[in-house]
């Protein structure tokens, strides 16, 4: 009988051609997310490692059609007045909850299922993928729909069911999925899910655990348990059933069988949907009335037939006394409709506000805002929280959270207001009256605009009461007035597709997952997969949407205004023809409707959709000019033919040896308001090697067009098909020694539609142009060629051009390429222009300021220019003039900047030399220019939120800002005194972990060893958390690529730790004093090689220990498996700890394999607490595997600490600290 | 003035719901009395413009409605056999809401009328009450009010009464006919004595077509000395049925009384009964009946 009953819920969604539609829409997810989300870089694509983060996502997926299945589910009999006839039968209740919940379950999981097909799909057409695919098991996409998505479907389902049930609502089921939608998010942030683009691990290991035991779908368990996984292990392992991801199942399992037994137990079966939901309606009185054909329950309240008895009896008296009736005569036009739409709105809104699924749900976006924003003002270990500036609560949820739950919401409120009339038939009353219908269609689309509202609003009260909590009370109105704008009107746009396909589709459930399907391929880009990847084809989204304090918006309300008129024109073209369909005759087919629909539609309404249509055309039109004429878009397959022929072409330059440059002088004018700069360059070129050179080689990015190209004895030629390249043939050959000077200009317009030139552009106050993105380069540049090596072998190309290692740079030592620069530098005159160097002059002429600077002493190439309205503070520290920019709002932090500069300063200038130039100039830049820290010569970059407007008061001993500051002015030595030679490999040991090595040492001086052994330990941490994500091979430090910079940066400042304790502070600096003396310009170009030279020179009885850290890729493993303290007779205690140690090598096989070793270690043992705590350490030599040590001590110990100054680089340390920490007493 | 012409509407599904149907309506109450799937909510639905016809032409004070429904939506008021409303909103809210639909866009008028429509219907005193938990007797006269509004000059009434109990109706009778004294009203039912105490004008509708048309009065005269009835036992029903034109058959303290129509006495015990209108109405339908019984046989 069950198998019947479910056979007839398949064929009830199977009619409603629910099951087919949502098949296809998880096909099309499947095939989408696949090689998109969950796998590790360079991994295999759909290995179980990156399947299992698909199915999850796709669970969260489910979430919108299963919330559609259990409406259907439940309120079926409800919507279709049959609930009497089904009660009425002999069917039990059992078998009812049964049938629905398991039809539920089925239809849901099948659907689900679709996805498979898709992900298999989508491996066998690898185009367009930068990776590899296994062959599909199909065994594998089973047991992950087993055990990962059958358990979230079962939850998922009965949580909706149960809701259903209770409240018979489908907005109250909705609002039900998305509370499990910000339990997913909130668990996802807290344990830095890759899922979540651009998250780290923000939480300790405690929150991390309860999120990943609480989150529903799993996903933070998964991630957690495999944080630590190789590649090796992300191809080939199915993750085992133990751990967090046990733990997690286990938990969400049993609470799926507790939301169904509460089903059981307290479902109101037999109860109609008006009785269930009103449960707390006074009803004292149930009778039966006769109506029309048949008998329908209905509930009286008895107070009411009082009443009515009453009225009876007072029947003439009232009559006598009421008011006459008169008729009225109508008025009818523009302002009736007007009047008539904003009743109807205000119905509606009225409908919506007194609803409790809506405050459910505003509840639920509350609770996820204050998840996304609180973590702004809380301090966790080493990042400082941020001030609660309006722009950095807004940038918690502006550009993503806001959209994304607002369609959600959108979507479904959609459905609901479009089929209102089903459930409360006023359709009959409201098209008697003289009032137009489209002003019935048009409240509605008002009323789904009401919902962003009330979203920003809730927003702007939860930021402005976040910010009130932390004591801040500059709040930025405008700011939070700009949400309404550019936040608001694309949630508006989206909800016309919405509406229009409820209009269309024969029932809301179908309309439903029409408009969904139309949005998620739309407006998140997975259009892009098909071959629609230009911006226009992004629904309602304007490309550029990114805010900063110093320039606000930048142009992207010029953008704003053209996609919003564009997507406004197409949306009025949709809304007067759907608001025609949508009259009266709603039964009548749809082909019926829209055969019907040029009749219908009035002259003028015809002229509104022409009129529309030609809007759409034109304005579409100049946005694509703006686009791709004066934005030069291009798509990726042209980006990538480009670089294709770019390779093709000019590979053989690598051969021609090119000149190099010795001086730059520029004349460079930014025209803020403008968004566009104008460029006079003249370079000066000479002839370092030993023979004439024949050929020449300008690159520069393909997106700019150099002119005016001048140089004795070339003529540039150009391809069409690499554009970007400027090659010449030298009719007069370039002479050994001899100079010339070649000249360019560049016209350049920052516009919002594209982003040419990088994230460096023009903007109204706060322009960057960096020399190297904007300039042109002499020579080939290799890291143009294609990467992939897929795509490389599908356009016929070989090997790439192999890496500049050591080797290279012996033979031809190049790097440093410094010069001596000079550059005018003109803008508006309400802004300062800073560029590198002496300020020699500037003045105001004609509205715009100039100013003339000078290098003093050669500088490396590819300078930075600055335009922006600048506060200033002039400093002279040690000797350097230095001076500090900032936006005029953001003086919070000057203090600590300036702190940091004066430490780092005469530190440098006392351990390592003076630097050759006398100036520093520190500027702040906008965040969207992406940059945090960047360090040019005589010119650091400071990122608005990345320093300047960090709270520092609430730091743990350790000031961020100070420790960036020093990080970046180190590299006035580490990068510019001495500059890497031109390698690919090893080059940033001696920038950024030699700056980083001056940071741990000023950290030390200013904060102490033990908060800067904590440092060290959370940078350890980082290290192996991101060494398994390494796409490629892992390398030392002394050979570590550009984009190691876990390497560089975390195990570079666990290396410089474990060296500086080792060797000494006073060694380590003489080292580096002597890389200064003999690198410095004009000094030849430093490698590694030189670094780890003379640090063993230093200490040469340490040369292993030094190579170890610096050369190889090495790591160990400890725990500690027991400590047992034993009082002896004399007092003494006898510590014994059982260890046990590996050693591990990462070798060229791309594995980690474990070596032998024996060496001492040092442990260290604290007696007593606080001031008398006295320290002991002793070194005992340890070996692999199982080490028994024996320590007789004065007393019992606190603590004891395995390698107490972090000299080995231990993988296991977090997790021993903590097995040590605790207190051991007698 | 109300002229309908040749009105015919078939649906998709093939039933024929109006056939031909031709009507003049002036002022006063009008009847459509017909069997359930007569076509009666079908003609007055295609007259509110919530469907259109076929074909046919339906003329308000002359104008085309098909062509320009504005035109009568200005002065239509319309209660429909079934409507919903939004929960928890209030009659006044909704009714004021209703107003300005109709074009009342002046408050203070639109208050006013609000006001009086809500005395009319006796609702005054549950202005402020959900109308989403009114009775079923207050609903229909909350319907009334909210045809009231504006200034209609035709009130279509779909099954006003239905679930009404009998004070209920007979209030809501009085209203109507206040109601038709300087407008049309248009009143829809399956019950006879509605339309005998209420209405003017009359029509009988049955599959789509008008079979009995005129005043409640002249609709009987047909049958005029041609109406007999006889107390019967169940167990003689069928063969009444087969010996003669049985009309109807109704209880009457637990007997059957049975109508028959025929020229001269039909047998011992029938005795000679003056025709109302329900005897006029199921002669219609049993006509209509044995035509379309026929019309099978023929076929078949």
């Amino acid at each position: 009988m069950l198998l019947e009953t479910l056979k007839f819920e398949w064929r009830f969604y199977h009619a409603r051609h629910l099951l087919g539609l949502g098949a296809f829409i998880f096909f099309l997810l499947g095939f989408a997310m696949t090689g998109r989300v969950g796998s590790g870089a360079g991994s295999l694509l759909n290995a179980p490692y990156a399947l299992i983060p698909i199915y999850q996502l796709l669970s969260l997926a489910a979430v919108v059609i299963i919330a559609v299945f259990a409406g259907i589910a439940v309120l079926r009999d409800h919507h279709h007045d049959c609930e009497a006839l089904v009660f009425t039968t002999g069917l039990g209740k059992n078998r009812f909850l049964a049938a629905r919940w398991l039809g539920l379950v089925l239809v849901s999981f099948a659907v689900f299922a679709c996805a498979s097909l898709g992900i298999m799909l989508r491996t066998l057409l690898p185009h367009g993928l930068h990776g590899n695919f296994a062959a599909n098991d199909p065994w594998v996409h089973g047991r992950i729909l087993l055990t990962i998505a059958l358990p979230n479907i079962l939850l998922i389902a009965s949580l909706l069911f149960a809701v259903a049930l209770r409240t018979r609502n489908a907005m109250a089921t909705c609002a039900a999925g998305m509370a499990l939608y910000v339990l997913y998010l909130l668990c996802s942030a807290l344990v830095g899910s890759p899922l979540m683009a651009g998250e780290a691990a923000v939480a300790g290991p405690d929150a991390r655990f309860w999120a990943a035991l609480l989150d529903p779908l799993g996903t933070s368990a998964f991630f957690e348990d495999t944080a630590a996984w190789t590649r090796l292990q992300r191809d080939s392992v199915f993750p085992a059933w133990d751990g967090l991801i046990r733990g997690n199942r286990l938990l969400w399992s049993a609470v799926t069988a507790l939301i169904l037994i509460y089903v059981w137990r307290t479902d109101p079966f037999r109860q109609t949907a008006s009785v269930a939901f009103g449960l707390k309606r006074r009803t004292v009185a149930a009778v039966q009335v006769s109506a029309g054909d048949g008998l329908v329950a209905e509930t009286l309240i008895a107070e009411t037939l009082i009443a009515e008895t009453l009225i009876a009896e007072t029947l003439i008296a009232d009559r006598a006394a009421a008011p006459a009736y008169r008729p009225l005569q109508p008025q009818f036009g523009c302002s009736q409709w007007f009047r008539a739409w904003l009743s109807c709105l205000c119905l509606d809104a009225l409908y919506l506000v007194k609803s409790f699924p809506f405050w459910v749900l505003m509840g639920l976006w509350a609770a996820l805002l204050l998840g996304e924003i609180a973590p702004i003002g809380r301090p966790y270990p080493f990042t400082a929280p941020s001030l609660p500036l309006t722009a950095v609560v807004l940038e918690r949820f502006q550009f993503d959270l806001l959209p994304g739950f607002g369609v959600f919401l959108i979507l479904f409120y959609s459905g609901d207001l479009a089929r209102r009339e089903d459930a409360h038939p006023m359709h009959p009353l409201s098209a008697t009256t003289a009032t137009p219908h489209t002003v019935f269609f048009f409240a509605k689309l008002g009323l789904l605009c009401l919902i962003p509202l009330a979203l920003i609003t809730v927003a702007v009260m939860v930021g402005v009461g976040f910010q009130i909590s932390q004591g801040w009370f500059r709040f930025d109105w405008a700011l939070y007035g700009s949400l309404y704008l550019y936040g608001g009107v694309p949630l508006c746009l989206a909800a016309v597709p919405c509406l229009v396909l409820q209009t269309l589709s024969p029932n809301k459930y179908v309309g439903l997952l029409a408009a969904a399907a139309f949005l998620l391929f739309f407006s998140t880009g997975l259009c892009a997969m098909v071959g629609l990847e230009h911006p226009m084809w992004r629904f309602a989204a304007v490309p550029g949407y990114q805010y900063s304090d110093m320039s606000g918006y930048g142009y992207f309300p010029e953008a704003f205004w053209h996609y919003t008129l564009f997507w406004s024109a197409l949306a009025g073209a949709m809304l007067l023809p759907a608001s025609a369909l949508n009259r009266r005759e709603k039964s009548v087919p749809l082909l019926m409707r829209l055969r019907a629909l040029p009749a219908r539609l009035k002259r003028r309404e015809r002229w509104a959709v022409a009129g529309c249509l030609l809007l759409f055309v034109l304005v579409g039109g100049r946005i694509g000019y703006l686009t791709n004429v004066v934005g030069a878009y291009r798509t990726a397959d042209e980006t990538e033919l480009i670089r294709v022929a770019y390779e093709q072409s000019y590979r053989h330059f690598t051969d021609l040896k090119q000149p190099t440059l010795q001086a730059v002088k520029t004349e460079m004018a930014i025209y803020p308001r403008q968004g566009r700069y104008s460029l006079q360059a003249e370079y000066r070129l000479t002839n370092p090697h030993g023979e004439a050179l024949s050929a020449l080689l300008l690159t520069v990015n393909p997106n700019l067009v150099v002119r005016d190209l001048a140089l004795k004895g070339a003529r540039f030629e150009t391809d069409a098909a690499v554009p970007g390249a400027y090659a010449a043939q030298l009719t007069l050959p370039f002479q050994p020694g001899e100079t010339r000077v070649l000249t360019f200009s560049i016209e350049h317009r920052t516009t919002a539609f594209t982003r040419i030139g990088g994230r460096h552009q023009v903007a109204p106050n706060g322009t960057l142009i960096h020399g190297a993105a904007h300039f042109p380069t002499l020579g080939y540049l290799p890291d143009r060629e294609l990467q992939d090596p897929m795509r490389r072998a599908s356009h016929g190309l070989g090997d790439p051009t192999p890496p500049r290692t050591a080797a290279h740079a012996e033979k031809d030592p190049g790097g440093g390429d410094f010069v001596q620069f000079e550059t005018l530098v003109s803008t508006s005159d309400d802004q300062t222009a800073v560029a590198p160097g002496r300020l020699i002059g500037h003045g105001v002429e004609a509205g715009r300021a100039w100013f003339h600077y000078r290098g003093e002493a050669p500088m490396r190439d590819g300078v930075p220019y600055l335009s922006a309205t600048y506060a200033a503070q002039n400093r002279n520290i040690a000797g350097y003039e230095v001076t500090l920019l900032y936006h005029p709002d953001h003086s919070f932090n000057t203090d600590s900047i300036w702190e940091g500069i004066e430490a780092a300063l005469r530190y440098g200038t006392r351990r390592f030399g003076p630097l050759p130039q006398p100036r520093l100039r520190f500027a702040e830049v906008p965040n969207t220019t992406g940059i945090s820290g960047y360090a040019g010569p005589g010119l650091v970059l400071m990122g608005e939120f990345s320093g300047f407007n960090h709270d520092l008061s609430n730091q743990t001993g350790m000031n961020q800002v100070f420790r960036r500051t020093v990080h970046e002015t180190a590299h006035q030595w580490w990068g510019h005194l001495v500059a890497p030679a031109a390698v690919d490999e090893g080059a940033m040991l001696l920038v950024e972990t030699l700056a980083k090595y001056t940071e741990l040492m000023l950290l030390e001086q200013t904060a102490g060893i033990e908060q800067t052994h904590r440092f060290v330990d959370h940078e350890v941490e980082r290290y192996f958390r991101a060494r398994v994500r390494e796409p490629e091979m892992e390398h030392p430090l002394s050979r570590v690529r550009g984009d190691q910079a876990y390497v560089m940066y975390a195990k570079g400042a666990a290396a410089m730790n474990a060296l500086r304790h080792r060797i000494g502070e006073p060694a380590v600096n003489r080292a580096l004093r002597q890389l200064v003396g003999d690198h410095a310009h004009p000094g030849p170009a430093a490698t590694a090689e030189d670094l780890i030279r003379m640090l063993v020179a230093e200490a040469p009885d340490q040369a292993d220990f030094i190579r170890e850290w610096l050369t190889e890729v090495v790591f160990y493993r400890s725990v500690v498996e027991r400590v047992t303290l034993t009082p002896l007779p004399d007092g003494q205690v006898a510590l014994e700890v059982i260890c046990d140690l590996s050693k591990v090598r990462h070798a060229d096989d791309g594995r980690d394999h474990e070596t032998a070793f024996s060496q001492p270690v040092t442990w260290s043992v604290t007696l007593g607490e606080g001031d008398a705590a006295q320290t002991m350490t002793k070194r005992f030599p340890m070996q692999n595997g199982t080490n028994r040590l024996g320590w007789i001590l004065p007393g019992a110990p606190t603590r004891i600490t395995f390698d107490p100054k972090r000299e080995l680089l231990d993988e296991q340390r977090h997790s021993t600290k903590g097995a040590l920490a605790k207190p051991f007493g007698g | 003035m109300l002229r309908i012409t040749n009105l015919s509407k078939t649906y998709p599904n093939g039933v024929k719901a109006l056939d031909g149907i031709n009507l003049t309506l002036s002022h006063g109450m009008f009847g459509l009395l017909g069997p359930n799937g007569a076509g009666k909510s079908s003609l007055m639905r295609t007259i509110a413009g919530l469907q259109k016809p076929d074909s046919g032409q339906i003329l308000f004070n002359g104008v085309d409605v098909l062509q320009q429904p504005q035109a009568l939506h200005r002065r239509l008021g319309y209660l429909p056999q079934e409507f919903g409303v939004y929960p928890r909103l209030s009659a006044f809210r909704l009714l004021d809401h209703f107003a300005i639909l109709k074009g009342i866009t002046h408050k203070k008028q639109r208050r006013e009328q609000v006001a009086a429509v809500l005395a009319q219907t006796n609702l005054e005193e549950h202005r402020h009450r959900a109308v989403s938990a009114f009775s079923g007797g207050m609903h229909r006269r909350f319907g009334i009010a909210l045809a009231l509004l504006g200034d209609p000059a035709l009130i279509i009434a779909d099954e006003p009464t239905a679930g009404l109990d009998p004070g209920e109706r007979n209030r809501f009778h009085q209203l109507l006919a206040r109601l038709a004294q300087d407008r049309v009203v248009m009143l829809s039912t399956h019950i006879v004595e509605d339309v005998r105490d209420l209405c003017t004008q009359a029509v009988v509708l049955v599959g789509g077509r008008i079979r009995l048309a005129g005043r409640p009065a002249d609709l009987v005269g047909g049958l005029a000395g041609r109406v007999w009835r006889k107390a019967v036992s169940h167990d003689q029903e069928p063969a009444m049925c087969h010996r003669f034109h049985v009309i109807s058959t109704r209880l009457h303290e637990g007997r059957l009384i049975v109508h028959v129509v025929a020229e001269k006495q039909p047998g011992p015990g029938f005795r000679q009964v003056a025709p109302d209108l329900e005897d006029a109405y199921f002669h219609v339908l049993r006509q209509c009946e044995t035509t379309a019984a026929e019309r099978t046989c023929h076929v078949a």
